[in-house]
């Protein structure tokens, strides 16, 4: 029996939910004489009630999976209700949520029905309906399907604001466990395509400023925690491999969600780690914003992030001896070190300094987070801190709260959908 | 001297002209809302266009644009000191020239760097809360009560998205909308009317309910997190919240 749009609206967003990307940002377009643009900041729509930002319709085109990879809630072996979109369907469903301004566009996964190439031709048939029937100017991010035709792929790429593969698990041993149909080969070769294509797009701008663009939101990609034994050393080294090698706008997180029974995976009953994925985000915005680099952060002997104290800190907490700095003196980057002080605040400090010395009482409202900042700052030679500046005097002033307390104190998807610094 | 002005931009920006040239005020104020205090001397600034202009046009070549936006911005809010918080920095910008821009930790270039960024962040919000719904003859309308007066700063950005489509974006609370079609719109008065929704409208807000129930999590359920995203205040118009809101006041629908 044919399901109506309602039921496969229902399956297929249910598929897709652990796909964390919904990110919106990073493509300022105007409308061109039809439906939509795209704002660089990105643009929430709503919050569901896990906390996560909604901006685009996020769906799988199928959950009907020829694959079998233990941790995936679509796999092969798993009896669920199976459905499939139409084209038609999800163009005019994307249509209709994004005139109410429910959507910012769309975003579509899918499993691999049939075959690699049947799925990433049917993406292709779905973009080119939206943009060149219905003239849709609004984001669109879509799968690059591992193992299919690069031609394919690049015609997606043509047409996508973003487009993404994920790794899912940092190291071949582990794909090797739980995902044997997937090899990292196969995963990094569409990866590689597409960071090829768009620094070509991208040099091509320059001398012609109508070439085409090749996915001008960039590539990202997400990988599982807490599925494997992997380290968060390991996972973060990973992380700054992609963004090197791949030059990735975004790595996403995603704590694992028993979904699946099975002797290789963590037990039904495992909670999400939630704090752990909150501190590998923070971590990954010290790499991309904040100039550290994965072994700072993790250097040898250290395998995982402290869940008590946030990465920067913990940091400093190593470094003692480069701190206190003088906020009229410090440079960008050195400043950016400074727990509590943000690239925002940094640079409110630079642009003063300018002009103006920095005073003891204009670092609160530059934004700067005196109550952690103050252990390691002088301003105009005098210390902010109080005392000698040791870990247990300034542990003693921070003391965390009590573990159990701090689920639902701290933000999972804090900045999860910003790229270049946020909003405002 | 308090210089009272007709309550726009316009007239605000005389009332600084007329510090410079009649007589330096210490605050300033709209007419609509003075309290007329027994001890403080007062005086209504008629608007003219010229002196305004003459205002507007230092700011745009003496500062850089950020000055003029946070002027503007910070003019829009709802804060009741909002004209006198705006005097004491353009006094300083005056004083001090392009400069004014970098001072951060200045108290007052802080008042109306904060209160300007306030302004700017409702409006990013409104510009994905906001809910079209398609009435018959296939035009959209939204409604929303925002705290500062956004209305026209969402404007050319629904008017750029929407294309071809027409559209109104009224605000329920200052009762002036926004009406737009082909990338233009024009500000109206308005006066709330009832229109009934197209025959898709209902069909489409249960596929958009549903989609937002089916992308929740289970496991990472966190709706203090949610609330801190979605304030209370904004759910009424949000149609994805509008179950929620039934159960809470224990209504039926």
């Amino acid at each position: 029996m044919d399901k109506s749009t309602l039921d496969k609206l229902q399956i297929l967003a249910d598929g897709a939910k652990y796909d964390v990307s919904c990110a919106s940002s990073g493509v300022e377009k105007k409308n061109q004489g039809g439906l939509g643009n795209a704002a660089a900041c990105g643009i929430c729509h709503t919050w569901s009630s896990d906390g996560r930002c909604v901006s685009l319709l996020k769906t799988l085109v199928s959950n009907d999976c020829v694959f079998d990879c233990a941790y995936c809630a679509s796999r092969s072996g798993n009896d669920i209700p199976r459905a499939s979109f139409t084209a038609e369907e999800i163009v005019e469903l994307t249509i209709g949520f994004y005139r109410r301004n429910y959507i910012e566009g769309l975003f579509l996964s899918s499993a691999i029905e049939r075959s690699p190439n049947h799925t990433m031709e049917k993406i292709v048939r779905i973009l080119q309906l939206l943009r060149e029937r219905e003239k849709f100017f609004g984001y669109i991010h879509v799968k690059a399907i591992p193992g299919a035709d690069p031609q394919l792929i690049h015609q997606a790429g043509l047409l996508a604001d973003r487009m993404s593969v994920n790794l899912e698990l940092p190291t071949r041993e582990s794909l090797a466990l739980l995902a044997p149909q997937k090899k990292p080969e196969k995963l990094y070769l569409p990866m590689e395509q597409m960071a090829r294509e768009i620094r070509q797009s991208k040099e091509e701008q320059k001398s012609f400023r109508h070439a085409p663009k090749f996915v001008p939101g960039g590539q990202s990609t997400q990988m599982i925690v807490g599925a494997t034994r992997d380290s968060d050393r390991t996972i973060l080294k990973a992380t700054q491999a992609l963004y090197r090698r791949f030059q990735m706008k975004r790595v996403y997180f995603s704590a694992y969600m028993p979904v699946n029974g099975g002797s290789l995976l963590p037990s039904l009953q495992t909670a999400p780690p939630l704090l752990r994925e909150h501190r590998l985000y923070q971590a990954d915005w010290l790499l991309r914003f904040y100039g550290f680099t994965a072994e700072e952060i993790l250097p040898e002997g250290t395998p995982d992030l402290d869940l008590e104290y946030d990465p920067k800190i913990h940091w400093a907490f190593r470094h003692l001896h480069e701190f206190p700095v003088e906020v009229n003196k410090a440079d960008y980057k050195t400043l950016l070190r400074v727990p509590g002080i943000g690239p925002t605040s940094a640079g409110r400090i630079v642009r003063q300094r300018g002009v103006r010395k920095v005073g003891q009482e204009d670092l609160q409202r530059m934004g700067v987070a005196l109550k952690r900042a103050r252990h390691f700052l002088t301003c105009g030679g005098k210390y902010l801190g109080d005392g000698e500046l040791t870990v247990d005097a300034v542990k003693e002033v921070l003391h965390p709260l009590p573990r159990f307390s701090q689920v639902g104190l701290f933000d999972p998807g804090q900045g999860l959908h910003r790229e270049v610094g946020g909003f405002p | 001297m308090t210089y009272l002005h007709d309550g726009t931009l316009d007239g605000f920006l005389t009332c600084i002209y007329a510090h410079y040239h009649s007589g330096k005020a210490d605050n300033i104020h709209a007419e609509k809302g003075y309290g007329y205090p027994l001890l403080e001397e007062w005086k209504v600034v008629e608007t003219v266009d010229w002196q305004a202009r003459k205002v507007y046009d230092a700011l745009e070549e003496r500062f850089p644009r950020q000055v003029f936006l946070d002027v503007y911005h910070t003019f829009l809010s709802n804060r009741e000191d909002k004209d006198g918080i705006l005097l004491r920095y353009l006094v300083l910008a005056f004083k001090v020239g392009a400069d004014i821009d970098r001072l951060h930790g200045d108290p007052v270039v802080h008042q109306v760097k904060k209160t300007g960024r306030q302004v700017a962040f409702e409006r990013h919000r409104f510009l994905g809360l906001l809910r079209f719904a398609e009435m018959e003859g296939k035009f959209l309308l939204a409604r929303f009560a925002p705290d500062a007066d956004i209305l026209e700063l969402v404007a050319g950005h629904f008017a750029d998205r929407l294309g071809q489509e027409r559209f109104i974006i009224e605000d329920t609370k200052r009762k002036k909308a926004v009406v737009g079609m082909d990338g233009k719109w024009v500000l109206a008065d308005w006066e709330g009317k009832d229109w009934n929704t197209s025959k898709e409208e209902e069909g489409m807000q249960g596929l958009w309910k549903a989609y937002f129930h089916a992308v929740a999590i289970e496991g990472r359920k966190n709706p203090k997190l949610q609330r801190q995203f979605v304030p209370l205040k904004y759910r009424s118009m949000m149609l994805e919240f509008s179950e929620d809101k039934k159960r809470d006041t224990g209504k039926k629908s």
